[in-house]
């Protein structure tokens, strides 16, 4: 009898330790209820320890949240209706520093003066069922990481990135079925090469759509390796989006290589730019970047105002090269001809070449007023978010197989 | 000694760690001697590094905000006593300002914590003012330094650039004198600041021996109080100027370069910052390379 007391006592101080977040130590992980537990997200993550999942309710959390804490989940009940709010005066919605592992789900930002969602210096991160709308630089956005997932997310309204991945080689990353609209990039990787995939996702009304970009500022230039296939990349011309300069100056393009190399680029439906629908060109900072090796195949590219498919390169031997794709306009003219993926060129390199410096030279329309960009309309749950199991992200993201990935339909 | 020398010499004095009963006597010597002498260790080190490891950093842009013919540190309270002045981050910097004053001074820095007044001579084109488009502010370890040893700089310190460089590109070296940019790459000046402070005053009636600069990762014994080390990185868009336009400084030739800051944060932003950044050796704000191309 008293050997079955001492049993219920434990049984009951250890339910105690799983639902009272101070408690916990190194070995007990445990959920950790905000506001119910822990009146604030950083409170919870302040005591969290690998493999703890912070769960939030429904409601606006007016932080700044940082986290060192490597290996743990936090996680929003409801996506749509779990905020944290910057007010244009707070940073970063959740700032994950140096820290393993960590993932946020199911939430959103708005309103930081500089990103949603930002992991920087780490191993492992995973980004899922996100919005991030009108933050001052990026939405959602890895720096100098490494391993890692964004998939089921929205960035809306950043005047750099809705998505962006930059400085890392190899990133082992995937962005997969995510939306961008109405940023001034929608997925900008600066200097971000090796087993990159983007893929699935729609990249829309933004100044321009997907940019892989080598440039100094940056270490591990150039920008390499990555695979962008199956998305819907359509009308990014929008005037009325937040823009830095760099993004004016890519504005009107679909797909924009710029100083990239070794880039694959496979059935992706784009439509409707003012200049380019895919366009792989050389970036100039204080380096000039020259594309080589970009391989352009089997997209659907149609109603693009200065050509189609573009290309400058140094010269016809650094074996960019287009096929099998749809499409009625190029600059070079004949361009799968000229740079074909096989064989041997049959058209000339230089026909009709695409006019860079009239593009580059060309005046855009100022930033618009990132306040002014609206919310999404309701963006979709994770499933179960309240009972799901917690999971870190360890090591490299599953794989997307490639060849499975087919050109998307027109919505 | 001339009073150029001596000036140069409460310099060194000041960055070597002089005892503070020398520092109050040699600062009695006088005002200075010239309306900013070029104060200079050399060139700036690279913006980041890329080669030497990790090294925790923190950051943020402050758009240029004002300029006049003031200096709240080398003439406070003497209105057009100084050369012009470009001014970033606090709004309304005059030489009446008082460094409490910043508190509630707004203030463009992109930042939630940073509320510092930071100015630099004028830029001019064929003697013609140049805006710059906007200073970032970078905060970093000190070279070779552990960063446990850093601690937040108390508000109302007064700092005075030690070094200068010129660069096209972060990734670059600076180099002492200005390039020749490629358009379309942005031209840099980058000053560099003390990162040793003597732990109780925040200032100098020269303005130095109250700090000094680190050296192989060590502050000397005068001067024990590790900060991080402040660079401010000023930008200027020049692509439309003709390759034979000459620079020069509202303070005069180039080398007269120098730049000013009185320190205000939020010292819990600081705290945390140095404490997740520097500390963990994570780079933890890159506010300051989207203006690239800007």
């Amino acid at each position: 009898m008293k050997k079955t007391f001492a049993l219920t006592t434990f049984a009951v101080l250890g339910a105690v330790l799983a639902s009272c977040g101070g408690s916990s130590s190194q070995s007990d992980p445990t959920i950790k209820k905000v506001p119910q537990d822990f009146k604030t997200i950083q409170a919870a993550v302040d005591v969290a320890v690998a493999g703890d999942l912070i769960l939030i309710d429904k409601g606006i959390y007016a932080e700044a949240v940082t986290v060192e804490t490597d290996n743990i989940v936090i996680r929003g009940l409801d996506r749509n209706e779990v905020i944290l709010e910057g007010n244009y005066t707070l940073d970063n919605g959740i700032r994950i520093v140096g820290a393993k592992g960590v993932v946020v789900e199911n939430m959103t930002a708005r309103n930081y003066r500089a990103n949603g969602f930002f992991w920087t210096g780490v191993d492992g991160y995973r980004g899922s069922y996100l919005t991030a709308v009108r933050n001052g630089d990026y939405g959602i956005y890895a720096f100098d990481s490494v391993n890692g997932l964004f998939e089921h997310s929205y960035g809306g309204g950043s005047p750099d990135a809705g998505f962006y991945i930059g400085q890392c080689k190899p990133c082992n990353a995937v962005i997969n079925d995510v939306i961008a609209e109405n940023n001034g990039l929608g997925y900008s990787g600066t200097n971000a090469s090796g087993n990159l995939v983007i893929a699935n996702s729609t990249f829309r009304l933004n100044r321009a759509g997907i940019v892989p970009n080598s440039l100094d500022s940056e270490k591990l230039s150039p920008q390499e390796d990555n695979i962008i296939v199956g998305n819907l990349v359509y009308s990014n011309n929008n005037a009325l989006s937040p823009a830095i300069g760099a993004a004016k100056l890519a504005m009107g393009n679909g797909i924009l290589v710029a100083g990239g190399n070794r880039n694959q680029i496979l059935r992706n439906r784009v439509w409707d730019h003012d200049i380019g629908g895919i366009g792989i060109v050389p970036n100039y900072d204080k380096s000039i970047f020259w594309v080589e090796g970009n391989s352009v195949q089997e997209n659907d590219v149609s109603d693009s105002r200065v050509a189609d498919l573009a290309l400058t390169a140094l010269d016809a031997k650094a074996n960019n090269c287009f096929a099998k794709n749809i499409f009625a306009t190029s600059k070079p003219a004949d361009i799968e001809n000229a740079q074909p993926c096989t064989g041997t060129a049959t058209a000339a390199f230089d026909k009709d070449p695409l006019p860079l410096a009239e593009l580059i030279n060309r005046v855009k329309p100022e930033s618009g007023d990132l306040k002014k960009i609206p919310d999404p309309e309701l963006q979709t749950n994770m499933p179960d978010a309240a009972k799901a199991k917690a999971v870190p992200m360890v090591g490299a993201p599953t794989p997307i197989d490639i060849a499975s990935v087919m050109l998307p339909a027109k919505p | 000694m001339t009073r150029i020398t001596l000036a140069y010499c409460l310099l060194i004095g000041a960055l070597a760690g002089c005892g503070s009963q020398d520092q109050a006597n040699l600062s009695l010597a006088g005002q200075p001697t010239v309306k900013h002498q070029h104060l200079s260790l050399g060139v700036s080190e690279s913006v980041i590094d890329p080669d030497s490891g990790r090294r925790g950093s923190f950051g943020v842009v402050c758009p240029f905000s004002h300029r006049n013919e003031d200096d709240p540190i080398m003439y406070p309270d003497q209105p057009g006593a100084s050369h012009q002045h470009d001014y970033f981050g606090a709004t309304s910097v005059a030489a009446a300002t008082k460094w409490k004053s910043l508190k509630n001074m707004p203030n463009l820095c992109k930042s939630m914590g940073d509320l510092s007044a930071y100015w630099a001579p004028t830029l001019q084109a064929n003697l013609l003012d140049v805006t710059p488009t906007e200073m970032a502010v970078y905060l970093r370890t000190p070279t070779e330094a552990e960063p446990s040893q850093v601690v937040a700089p108390p508000n109302g310190l007064e700092l005075i650039s030690v070094r200068s460089g010129w660069t096209c590109a972060r990734t670059d070296t600076p180099q002492v004198t200005m390039p020749s940019c490629p358009s379309p790459s942005t031209t840099r000046l980058i000053l560099e600041y003390p990162d040793c402070w003597d732990g109780k005053h925040l200032s100098s009636s020269d303005h130095f021996s109250h700090v000094a600069v680190s050296v192989h990762g060590k502050c000397p014994s005068s001067h024990d109080t590790m900060i991080p080390q402040m660079a401010t990185e000023l930008r200027y868009e020049l692509k439309n100027y003709a390759p034979d336009t000459e620079y020069s400084l509202s303070s005069g030739e180039l080398n007269t370069v120098h730049g000013d800051a009185i320190l205000f944060w939020d010292q819990e932003v600081m705290k945390k910052e140095i404490r997740s950044c520097l500390m963990r050796r994570v780079n933890c704000d890159l506010t300051w390379f989207t203006s690239i191309q800007g």
